[in-house]
Order: structure tokens, then sequence, then C-alpha cells
């Protein structure tokens, strides 16, 4: 009788992985070795009985799954409009960072003339492709020099509207569209999500004008979550992803490309996993290559910032900065700078990935120096996330959220 | 390959995204299931599942349409959930118990092959496989891959693929050992 086969080559000639003349010497071995055949039984018992092994998906989870990943698909950009955003974006940094260097400049020379910039109207963030004629149109940044001076102004205003309390930082997107319809004048009061949801007659108004750049700093810590517009009726809602997607009509036209030869597709199948291999390496840099017309439209949504950060168009898992945020500081930066992505397109492609940008870089910052108000920002903007219908990530955002009761390292 | 597959396929390709979603639903199952096995969390397997579609449709343009779709996005999913593993904060987070595969209350081929306890000791089994040895015995045993298939899939080269596969298949078969003899008996009867 020949030698007894590996346990390896039992397993591939299971499998039919063997070559020819190593299964016929397996299969001669096996009519005279009894305990050779036993194990190979053994081995083809434990696949059946693990195939036998039915999955339990919760129930209704595939009701609108295939919806969902067509409305995600929907949600993303495409490749065709690469160098448009490209173009958009770069701009949009030029103008973020050259801005503010000549206004701040311009201050230092001549103080009265920074004080008269308050009256400015506000444009200071680079205007996103779908930004209103009226950031277009007022291209500049309002002067650093000015820009506490334009903060208290905000803050006594909030003071009046809200009976005094003075120590309290208006809500941001309160607050941009305050700078909308003018210093003082009334805005439309934030309702929660969940309120919302209830009450989808009173919708918010769509915040369509990038918010001036003198409210960075000041809604680092004290910010309100997203507020979104309602999604039309007769949405299905599932705690799973947004089927409001369903109604996100399919693009013009995808990208047309003719049949590569048939030798190519499994190359590129390849390379679609490479991708994968990267980008899910670590999920706090999850997608990190991803698309990058995704990145520039994000960039150019956003300030300086917002140029790097970017997020992600396949939305499931953030795309984060080249390198996580190493401070508080830095992640809290980043974190406003999601926000306003969030706010100035809440319905753009990239809004979703905004919004988990902005939990996440919370999250981030509390864990790396454990300040209650981040704890509790991250906490509001997480709930306010997950209670959205339109919510595309709601499972990373609560294995985020779980972050903020765990140890801290 | 089912033409109206292919046809469905061709129009996804040209943009029709309502027809990506018919070829979905086709796959949804096998695809969340595939990842589920490997990640054993349904949350993350919900995600690993539509991004794996996501990413398949992006690359569409590239796929052959004379070849099955099945495959092909069941190892892009296979390939993001043994990335997700291989991230910090998932190889940080404890495994949920065995219980996401449940013995089914219908009667089935096996039905029988196995008794309740030791489904159950199965079930945990499959769940305390390495990671990298449950996702070569996933793809191998349930969605029915070629090692080379598994080898692209997983960056691996062949010789890993079936070192880790029969490592796996051992390890369930110590584990299960006491249960097999008539599971071994009926098995080599079918053979």
């Amino acid at each position: 009788m020949s030698t007894h086969p590996s346990a390896e080559q039992l397993s591939a000639f299971l499998d039919q992985e063997l070559p020819d003349a190593g299964r016929l010497s397996i299969e001669e071995h096996l009519r005279a070795c009894d305990a050779c055949a036993a194990h190979l039984a053994e081995l083809a018992a434990v696949d059946e009985a693990a195939r036998a092994l039915p999955l339990e998906e919760p129930a209704g989870y595939f009701d609108d799954f295939a919806s969902r990943v067509r409305g995600r698909i929907a949600a993303r950009p495409t490749r065709r409009a690469l160098p448009v955003w490209a173009w958009a974006a770069a701009a949009a940094v030029l103008l973020a960072v050259v801005t503010p260097l000549a206004w701040r400049e311009r201050a230092a020379q001549s103080p009265a003339a920074a004080m008269k910039a308050q009256a400015a109207p506000p444009a200071a963030v680079p205007a996103a492709p779908a930004a209103s004629p009226a950031s277009a149109a007022s291209p500049q940044a309002a002067p650093a020099g000015a820009q506490e001076t334009r903060m208290a102004e905000a803050e006594r205003s909030l003071s009046r509207t809200h009976g005094g309390r003075a120590n309290e930082v208006e809500p941001h997107d309160r607050l941009l569209r305050r700078d909308q319809a003018g210093e003082g004048a009334p805005v439309p009061e934030f309702q929660a999500s969940q309120d919302k949801r209830e009450a989808p007659a009173q919708p918010e108004p769509t915040i369509t004008t990038p918010p001036p750049a003198r409210l960075e700093e000041k809604v680092l810590v004290e910010t309100k979550p997203f507020g979104y517009t309602p999604p039309p009726p007769a949405t299905s809602q599932r705690p799973h992803g947004p089927s409001g997607q369903q109604q996100a009509p399919p693009p013009a036209a995808a990208p047309a490309a003719a049949p590569p030869p048939a030798d190519r597709e499994a190359a590129a199948a390849t390379a679609e996993v490479v991708v994968g291999n990267d980008q899910f390496r670590d999920a706090d840099r999850a997608k990190e290559k991803d698309d990058d017309a995704a990145r520039q439209r994000r960039g150019a949504g956003g300030a300086a910032d917002g140029a790097k950060l970017g997020a992600t168009s396949s939305g499931s898992v953030l795309k984060a900065a080249p390198a996580p945020a190493q401070t508080g500081d830095e992640a809290r930066r980043r974190r406003e700078t999601f926000r306003r992505m969030a706010l100035e397109q809440p319905e753009g492609p990239g809004a979703d990935d905004a919004r988990v940008g902005t939990i996440a870089e919370g999250v981030r910052a509390y864990r790396l120096e454990g300040r209650a108000d981040d704890r509790v920002a991250a906490e509001r903007d997480g709930r306010a996330y997950l209670a959205r219908p339109d919510a595309l990530q709601a499972t990373r955002v609560r294995l985020l959220l779980k972050q903020l009761s765990e140890p801290r390292s | 390959v089912d033409p109206h597959e292919a046809d469905l396929l061709a129009k996804a390709r040209g943009g029709n995204l309502f027809a990506f979603e018919e070829i979905v639903k086709r796959y949804q199952r096998r695809v969340y299931g595939a990842a589920l096995r490997i990640v054993r969390r349904h949350e993350v397997a919900d995600d690993v599942a539509q991004e794996a579609f996501i990413r398949a449709h992006r690359a569409l343009h590239t796929f052959d349409l004379e070849r099955p779709f099945g495959p092909w996005v069941c190892r892009i999913a296979a390939n993001l959930a043994i990335n997700h593993l291989r991230s910090r904060p998932a190889r940080e987070e404890p495994l949920p118990e065995g219980h996401l595969e449940t013995p089914s209350s219908a009667a089935g081929p096996l039905e029988g092959l196995l008794d309740g306890e030791a489904r159950e000791v199965l079930v945990r089994a499959l769940a305390g496989l390495p990671d990298e040895q449950r996702a070569v015995f996933t793809l191998r045993v349930f969605e029915d891959l070629s090692y080379k298939e598994i080898a692209e899939a997983l960056a691996i080269n062949l010789g890993t693929v079936m070192s880790r596969l029969s490592r796996a298949r051992e390890r369930l078969r110590a584990e299960i050992a006491s249960y097999l003899g008539p599971a071994g008996q009926r098995a080599e009867g079918r053979r």
C-alpha cells in the first residue's frame, strides 16, 4: 500500500483540485486504506453539515436591500464629472487659502476697513458646484480681524432671540440661515430630526448658501446636529438604510466604455479586490482610496481642510483624512469641516459621508482627549444621524457611537 | 450564463440602475451570506454586501458578460469581509456568540445527519475558526469557488489556500468528531 496522503492532499482531493497523477494515486490508496477513506468521508461530512446550516437574516432584511444599493449608487458622483469637480475644488481651495490671508493682511494694515467689512456679505467658504448665485457673487472671506467682532454680534443677536441665553452658541444651521436673511432676521426654528420625520408637512428650509467663515471657530464645540429635508411621503423607512433613495433617478448616462477585451476582466476584478485590501485595512481609514471625484467634490464644499478631508463616494464607511487626527483640536477642525460640508449641501451626493465624517471626527476628538463636550456633541450628532430616514451608514455610526462608551486607551 | 441576466448586466453597464437592482436581487442572499459567514455580524455583513455590489457596479464595464456574475461579486464581498476583519476595530471587537447560523427547522437534505447538539458545536467551531481559515472555507464550501478563484479573491497563493482549507476542515472535523460516526458512514455511502 502506498504512503498515506497528507490531510492537505485529502482536502484537495475532496475538492478535485489535485492534478491527475496525484488524484489517481490517492484513489488507488483509498481503495486499500480504510482509515484514509474514513478520514475523507469525515471531511466530506463536515462540508455537508456546514452547508446544512442556514443563515438567518433579520426579518424583512432583503425587502429593500436592492433598492438601497441602487440608491447608494445613484448618490455617487460619476467619474465623468471628475475633471469639472477637480477644477472646482482646486479653485475652491485656492480661494479658501489665499483669500483669508489677503484679508488678514489688509486688516492688519487698516483695522477700520476690517471692521467695515462686517457688513460685507458672507461667502468665505468655497463655492460648491451647486452654490447659490449669492455666494458666487461674493467670493471673499470675512476678514480675520473682524471675525471675533462679528461673532460677538452673532451671539448678541442670539441672546435677543432666545431670551438672554447668551452663553449658548446658536446652532450652525440656524446661523447660516440668519446670514442668508441678514443679521437679526427671524429664522425658522430648528426641529429635531425625529420631529420632522413625524411632521413632514413642515419641512426645514434647505440651506443653499455657504456659511460665513467667521463662524468656523465658534461652532467647533457646540453645534447643532445636522438637519435634513424630509423625504417625500410614502417612502418606507427601514433601519438598515435609505429606501428613500429609491426615488433617486438613475444617472443620465453611466460610463459607457466600450467592452474591454475579455482577458481584462479577471485583472479588473483583481484590481477591484486590491483596492478593497487597502481600503478596509483600518476602519478609521476605510476606503481611503475611494474615487477622487468624491474627494474633490467635498473639497469644493468645505474650507482648506475640506480639500484634504473629503468623504468617500462609496458611502458605507467613512473615508478619513490621509492620516487620523493626532490631536483633539485637529479632530475638531475636521469635524467642523465635515459639518460645514453637510450643511452646505444637505442633499448633495456627499452629504451622508460628510455627516458621518462629522461624527467620526467627533468621536476621535473624544477618544483622544476625553472631553465631555466632544462626547456630548458626538452623541448628539450620532442620534440626529440615526434618526434620518436617508442614513446610509447607520451601521458605521452605531459602531462609532459605541466607541464613546469604551475605555479610552 | 442566463441570457436574461446578461441582458440585465448589459443594461446596467449602460447606466440602467433598475436593471442592476434586478441583478442585486438575484444575488443579494448569496453575497450577504458569504459576508456574514466571514464577518459573523449582521451589521457588518450588511455594509460589506452593499459595498460589494457597489464596487461591482463601478467595475461593471470591465466585466465579461459571458461569465457568471455571482462568483465575481462574491469574491469582491469576501475580500471586503476579510479586510474588514484585518482592520484594527474589528480585531478589537469581540465576536458575537455563534448564533448567526441557526439550525433550520425545515427538513433539509441532511436532516438527521447531525443532531441539534452537534450542529451547535459545529456553529461554534465555525465561529471559532481563525478569520483567514473561515474565509477560505466559506468561499470553497459555501460559494464553491475554485482554489484559483479563492487565491485571487484573497490575494494569497494556491498553496496557502490549500493549507488553510485543510486546517479549517481538520479543525471542524476534530470539533465534531464524536458526532461524525454515522455521518461519515453516510457520506461514505454517497460517494
